[in-house]
């Protein structure tokens, strides 16, 4: 499950992180890879189930793994 | 301010996001991942996952901690802390627990010893084990039922470490030898006040009373019409009025003045001679003073408060 507020991605039940850095984090989500573009990109919380990820978001793209 | 207590962490590893899978299989929460160098990151997580991250990864350190329950767990690491706790408790153990004053507040101090002594056969004194409000009520009606001739209300109150005594001494009945009959007016007079500890006033303050008249009844009538003697015990004071025609002999070496003086002295001397504590002059009034050949001719008028009532 994906949220989404002004300036925050919330995910949920997500099975993996793939890469992180200031301006693009992946996650491997039901076998479907999304890709979060932005600008100072942080992860506000994180936990085993749920990733809460703050920044200027501009772009959010999935892709068949 | 955050409760919960977080540890700020910074780590050092080449690749974050193996590093938060790593968090991710351990179960760990973090919150605010931040890149701070190059390689170099820091994040918060609670203090159960301190033992977690110090064992697992060698390159870890805690910067600070947050929140409330991590600034007392960290007081809680000094052995000062313990034992400042450890007085405060018995400080406030003993503020609680024990009586450290009792304040005594009565009508009659001369029985202040006698309710410390029942107080201290009951276990209440400075130092003794406080007690609770039921069993200071249960030792109040105690006293109270032995010493029931001696006083007629006790109270025991806490208040906080402090014990409140209030009581009363027995009040005595008043003795029925000195009740009297019926009072009535002795002399004309204004009624200005009464004083009347038993029986029933049949006239007012103000009230214009002439001799005879009844003043207080020493009987009451209760609901079946039926009269029940009480008694009558106390005063009734009025306005009297006195009028003096004075004849003095002028001497030679007397002055006026001193005639006036003289005589007005004797007068009321005379008036006053049968008054007792709370009877007086009230005021007085020269209606003529007149001078023939060596003879001074004074009329004067007195107005007295006394007691008029009489059985």
């Amino acid at each position: 499950m994906i949220y989404i507020f002004k300036n925050i991605v919330k995910i949920q039940k997500y099975q993996k992180l793939l890469s992180v850095n200031d301006y693009e984090i992946s996650i491997l989500l039901f076998n479907k890879k999304i890709k979060i573009k932005g600008k100072d990109l942080i992860i506000n919380y994180f936990e085993k189930e749920e990733i809460n990820i703050k920044g200027n978001i501009t772009n959010i793209e999935f892709y068949d793994d | 301010m955050m409760i919960k207590g977080l540890y700020l962490y910074k780590i050092r590893v080449f690749d974050i996001t193996n590093f938060l899978n790593q968090l991710k299989e351990l179960n760990i929460k973090a919150y605010n991942v931040k890149k701070v160098f190059e390689y170099t990151y820091t994040f918060y997580a609670p203090l159960s996952s301190k033992k977690i991250l110090l064992k697992q990864y060698n390159n870890i350190e805690i910067v600070k901690s947050v929140g409330l329950f991590a600034s007392l767990f960290n007081l809680l690491k000094y052995k000062t802390t313990i034992i400042a706790l450890i007085i405060s408790c018995l400080f406030y153990y003993n503020l609680t627990t024990y009586i450290w004053s009792i304040n005594i507040y009565s009508n009659a101090p001369s029985l202040n010893n006698f309710i410390n002594e029942q107080l201290n056969s009951n276990n209440i004194y400075i130092g003794a084990k406080a007690l609770s409000i039921d069993e200071l009520s249960n030792v109040s009606k105690k006293i109270l039922y032995n010493n029931y001739d001696t006083i007629e209300y006790l109270s025991i109150e806490k208040s906080g470490c402090k014990i409140n005594v209030s009581f009363k001494k027995k009040r005595k009945e008043n003795d029925k030898t000195h009740l009297k009959g019926s009072l009535y007016a002795s002399r004309d007079g204004l009624i200005k006040s009464f004083d009347i500890l038993s029986g029933v006033k049949v006239v007012d303050i103000n009230d214009y009373v002439k001799k005879g008249d009844l003043l207080v009844k020493d009987v009451v009538t209760s609901d079946y019409n039926k009269d029940v003697y009480i008694g009558t015990y106390g005063c009734v004071y009025a306005y009297t009025w006195y009028y003096c025609e004075i004849k003095q002999q002028i001497l030679a070496n007397e002055s006026e003045a001193e005639i006036l003086a003289n005589a007005m002295l004797a007068v009321k001397n005379n008036i006053c001679s049968n008054f007792t504590k709370n009877e007086y002059i009230y005021s007085e009034n020269v209606l003529q003073l007149k001078k023939e050949s060596n003879v001074m001719y004074i009329k004067v008028h007195f107005t007295c408060v006394e007691n008029i009532a009489k059985e």
